[in-house]
């Protein structure tokens, strides 16, 4: 309610088409709680791009990640109370579900990964667009996508690296010190800086 | 840990790049303190947003049908699976409550039985002792009827005697000897009586029993004429009887005097039967 409150008071920020949104959103969760099967496919078609590309970064192979969403979305439709909306949004909820369920798959299936550095990343492939049957929810998907890649874009690559592989590899400070061949206070220092650095950038980015 | 070690350390713990131990000592700190709480917030708010900035690729669509054909059949089944437990719970407490209104009704079918039959009894009862009391009331009547006779009986008798007493008692009293015509029957009696007082008497000796509804009758005889002089009874064959003669306009004189067997309360002109006594008046 506060954050509701927050963007109300910036208007520049949020649209009204974002708040809309949001307030759909509500009554969507209120919906799933009665098992209704509208509201499951509904969230599904907004987000299940998001938590398969999410779960897709993390392990690194097609299949395994339609598991991880599949699993994810399914224990949604079971448990949907597990979401607590005064503790967040939605999509932040699930998206963070999706991470520690990938991190977990990565952990027991694929120990080879860890030893891995994540595929490049760049703007224009995270920026591409993707539609789904939700245009209202893609707009404001992308928004917040673009205020994200733009802020990561920012990054130098040294500092977006190692918390990219803490993030999406689950790795400690120590075991991307050992991937990167780099000293444990170097890495420590470059996640910090880096996470240092995006708040206000994600921040500026949120205000424009 | 100290706040400059764990700020240090916070953008690691959001990004989940810290060891068990260190992350424990981070939770440990942060929990008495709200200044580095506020700062892992904005950490984890950061962290959280990263999924954001991944390069985005669509799911296979038949993994959407997948999904949606699960989550349906889950539904069914877990439906399914309500109504069967349901059904289970259900079962045993309907049986229960089934048998509890077989056996409450059973006790209350036998309750009432023995109610009705306890009622049955209680009218049976009461039928009976209205009878009783009916018959009581008719044994009472009857027997304060004939208390009523006894009593009038006996108020007659006690009359009649102080009628013979005062005839016994008067100056010019006179007798007349009585005797059965039937040398079979010792019956005997004398009748007395006195002009002066209008009054007579009778007492017998030695009567025949009575049947029942019959009583002792004295007769008064003169010029073929028979005049009644009452009806007695006998207690053991002695009878006594008083007669008001000034009262029953019985003046005199008589030529007999007799004594018949009549019925009880019955209207006879003259002796229906063989004078029991009988005597002629000399004078």
């Amino acid at each position: 309610m506060e954050e509701f409150r927050r963007r109300q008071a910036s208007p520049e920020a949020y649209s009204a088409s974002k708040l809309a949104i949001e307030a759909e959103e509500g009554e969507l969760f209120e919906r799933l709680l009665q098992q209704d099967l509208r509201a499951f496919e509904t969230l599904y078609d907004r987000y299940s791009s998001l938590v398969y590309s999410t779960a897709l970064r993390i392990v690194s192979d097609p299949s395994t990640a339609e598991d991880v969403m599949q699993e994810v979305f399914l224990r949604l439709w079971r448990r949907p109370e597990n979401y607590v909306p005064q503790r967040g949004r939605f999509v932040i909820w699930i998206l963070s579900v999706t991470r520690n369920r990938a991190i977990d798959e990565l952990r027991t299936r694929g120990r080879r990964l860890k030893r891995e550095t994540l595929p490049s990343w760049n703007v224009e492939d995270s920026l591409s667009a993707v539609s789904s049957d939700d245009p209202a929810g893609d707009v404001q998907l992308n928004d917040e996508r673009r205020i994200i890649i733009r802020a990561l874009a920012k990054l130098p690559p040294e500092q977006r690296q190692p918390i990219e592989l803490a993030y999406f590899r689950g790795l400690t400070q120590q075991e991307i010190a050992n991937l990167l061949h780099q000293p444990l206070g170097t890495v420590k220092t470059r996640i910090r800086l880096g996470m240092q650095k995006l708040k206000p950038l994600l921040k500026d980015e949120e205000e424009e | 840990m100290g706040c400059e070690e764990v700020r240090e350390a916070l953008d690691a713990y959001a990004l989940g790049a810290l060891t068990p131990e260190e992350a424990r000592a981070v939770e440990e700190h942060v929990a008495g303190c709200s200044d580095c709480r506020k700062l892992l917030d904005e950490a984890n708010h950061v962290a959280s947003l990263l999924p954001f900035g991944v390069p985005l690729w669509n799911p296979n669509p038949q993994v959407r049908q997948r999904i949606l054909s699960s989550a349906e059949h889950w539904a069914e089944a877990r439906q399914a699976t309500l109504r069967s437990r349901l059904a289970k719970a259900a079962l045993p407490i309907a049986a229960s409550l089934l048998l509890a209104f077989a056996i409450g009704s059973l006790i209350w079918s036998y309750s009432l039985q023995s109610r009705v039959n306890d009622l049955d009894d209680d009218v049976g009862g009461v039928q009976r002792q209205v009878q009783f009391v009916g018959s009581r009331q008719a044994e009472i009547s009857t027997s304060l009827v004939s208390m009523d006779q006894q009593f009038e009986d006996y108020n007659s008798l006690l009359g009649e005697q102080s009628t013979i007493f005062t005839t016994l008692t008067a100056p010019d009293v006179r007798t007349v000897q009585l005797w059965s015509k039937n040398q079979d029957v010792k019956a005997k009696g004398a009748y007395f009586y006195s002009p002066q007082n209008g009054t007579g008497g009778l007492t017998c000796t030695n009567l025949p029993s009575l049947a029942e509804g019959k009583v002792y009758h004295l007769w008064f005889f003169h010029e073929g004429k028979a005049y009644s002089g009452g009806s007695f009874y006998s207690w053991n064959g002695v009878g006594l009887h008083g007669v008001d003669l000034a009262q029953q306009g019985l003046h005199g004189p008589f030529s007999g005097y007799g004594v018949s067997i009549e019925d009880k309360g019955a209207t006879v002109l003259w002796p229906t039967s063989e004078l029991v006594l009988y005597a002629e008046n000399s004078r």
